[in-house]
């Protein structure tokens, strides 16, 4: 079962991005199949830094709250997971030319657009499956916000959504309010891995344009550095907006909506990816504070798919630039 | 490209589908939502009695406390009382033999469930009474609020707490309701008629809003 549903989902991907495509077998290594000692070992060490995590996660939420929530539990593990996951995709493509020309093979990969662009797409593909553990623990985490969304959104007889979009500005049907927030919904499951694309696709800019060893080394602890920079920026504005317990903060209201619309994007795109935003009370509390903000779960995915358009056309890019006589 | 746009729709179809099924469960109308109760033969009495309610209580097991003290069940044409089987006790209030209303003092009832019930109020009107109290065991301190909640169909009058740590406290479908009585009785009629009513303006509005 599980057999059909990966070759499914691989029959899914573009060609190159197939494990069993030639360049993606070179670039994932020719490593000797591993015996299923070594899987259950991995899986264990995988279980247990989840629990680690959980662990912390509950040793922080418990110094502002004796009882803390399940979703306040998993917030920091998901957040510190979500920006480690962006840092090691910017830290695995950034050599990507640099391993080519180690293996002596970038000059013979140069002389053809798809040879180049194949080999750059692989390199930027497998960070996904480098990174599987960390994803899957990722979206795990953000699965069970969901089904705490859901049980939300189930409260009243099911009615809890009819409650939340009464008197909010614009009026909006239910049907309409659904539709949006399947829009929050599909972006908060999408988000870690377009945003890891996104910075995977920024190494390989980094590597195409960067010559010497030291240099790389140079541009990518400078991005790492602006990675960090970024989100610790946008968690400190969503702190002005999100309180640490859920809900909304009292300034909040008193912005005016651009600000206010600035802030939650902000802090939904780059910070914590949604995860104080998927709380229908906390959504329900916004919508009633911030106009038009009803369409947030529309936005956000609209963000979403911008992000990842973007991710592909630098890698595009890359693959164009580095053939061009003149880079190297 | 291409696969990015169908995991989108993937996920879309999925997550709607999600949706679509939590959301669909209000169609199955629950059945400790509202029961209709009719009083007819006029027992002379001027009473009261209280209920418990365990949460399987019916408007049958409500007739056989009406047959009690001489009140008749009739169905319909006559003042109604919408009855929640809900956990908690009730009363029921008798003039001329007529159960003129009820009330409920439910152990964990929202104002949400109430909205779910009788449905979005034309006006809401909402009175500090100056009440403090906390609960026994977590020592959280809650502010006892008048209400008044009037629909086209029903008339509504109650009490609910608001916890007193919230910054800004705001009218949630979590509101806790402590009493909730319906309809009104006739002899309040006037004194409501005098309450100029507060539109509706939303759950998660401001407190302030209600006053």
């Amino acid at each position: 079962m599980l057999n059909m549903m990966s070759k499914f989902g691989y029959q899914q991907l573009p060609s190159w991005a197939h494990p069993q495509h030639p360049i993606m077998k070179n670039v994932m290594g020719h490593g000797r199949a591993q015996g299923w000692r070594v899987f259950v070992v991995r899986f264990l060490a995988w279980l247990l830094g989840m629990a680690i995590a959980v662990g912390l996660g509950y040793t922080i939420a418990s110094r502002n709250n004796q009882d803390p929530s399940v979703r306040e539990v998993l917030y920091w593990p998901l957040v510190a997971g979500q920006i480690l996951a962006m840092v090691l995709g910017v830290a695995l493509t950034a050599n990507v030319v640099a391993v080519e020309r180690q293996k002596q093979t970038w000059d013979s990969l140069k002389l053809s657009l798809t040879g180049v662009s194949l080999t750059l797409r692989a390199r930027w593909i497998s960070v996904y499956f480098r990174l599987w553990w960390l994803l899957a623990a990722i979206t795990i985490g953000r699965l069970v916000y969901i089904a705490y969304f859901l049980q939300d959104m189930a409260a009243f007889q099911g009615r809890a959504l009819d409650l939340y979009i009464s008197g909010i500005d614009p009026e909006i049907s239910l049907d309409g309010a659904v539709l949006l927030l399947t829009a929050l919904l599909t972006a908060f499951i999408l988000q870690p891995f377009i945003e890891v694309g996104l910075a995977a696709a920024i190494g390989v800019i980094v590597a195409v344009f960067t010559h010497t060893r030291s240099v790389v080394i140079l541009g990518l602890l400078l991005l790492i550095g602006l990675r960090l920079a970024i989100s610790i920026s946008a968690l400190v504005v969503g702190s002005t907006v999100f309180e640490a317990s859920g809900g909304v903060t009292l300034d909040l209201y008193q912005m005016d909506s651009a600000d206010a619309w600035y802030r939650l994007m902000l802090t939904s795109i780059e910070g914590d990816m949604g995860l104080k935003l998927l709380n229908l009370e906390t959504l329900g509390q916004i919508w009633a504070d911030v106009k038009n903000s009803v369409y947030i779960g529309g936005a956000v995915l609209v963000a979403v798919f911008v992000i990842g358009t973007i991710a592909d056309i630098l890698v595009r890019f890359s693959a164009w630039r580095a053939t061009k006589p003149t880079s190297f | 490209m291409r696969f990015l746009v169908k995991i989108i729709l993937t996920l879309g179809i999925i997550s709607g589908g999600s949706l679509g099924l939590v959301v669909g469960q209000r169609i199955i109308r629950p059945t400790d939502l509202e029961h209709t109760l009719a009083i007819r033969d006029e027992c002379g009495l001027n009473c009261w009695f209280h209920i418990p309610l365990d949460g399987t209580t019916n408007r049958r097991d409500v007739q056989h406390y009406l047959d009690d003290i001489g009140a008749t069940y009739t169905g319909i044409n006559r003042p109604q009382i919408n009855f929640w089987v809900k956990q908690g006790s009730g009363e029921i209030v008798l003039e001329e033999g007529i159960a003129v209303s009820s009330c409920f003092f439910p152990r964990a009832t929202t104002l949400g469930d109430t909205l779910a019930t009788f449905g979005e109020p034309d006006g809401l009107w909402l009175e500090y009474q100056g009440i403090r109290y906390s609960a026994r065991y977590s020592g959280q301190v809650y502010l006892r609020y008048e209400m008044f909640y009037q629909t086209k169909a029903v008339r509504l009058a109650g009490y609910i707490r608001l916890d007193t740590n919230l910054q800004r406290p705001r009218l949630s479908p979590i509101t806790a309701v402590d009493e909730l009585c319906t309809p009104l009785p006739i002899r309040d009629d006037e004194f409501m008629g005098t309450r100029v009513w507060t539109e509706w303006q939303g759950f998660n509005a401001p407190l302030e809003t209600f006053r």
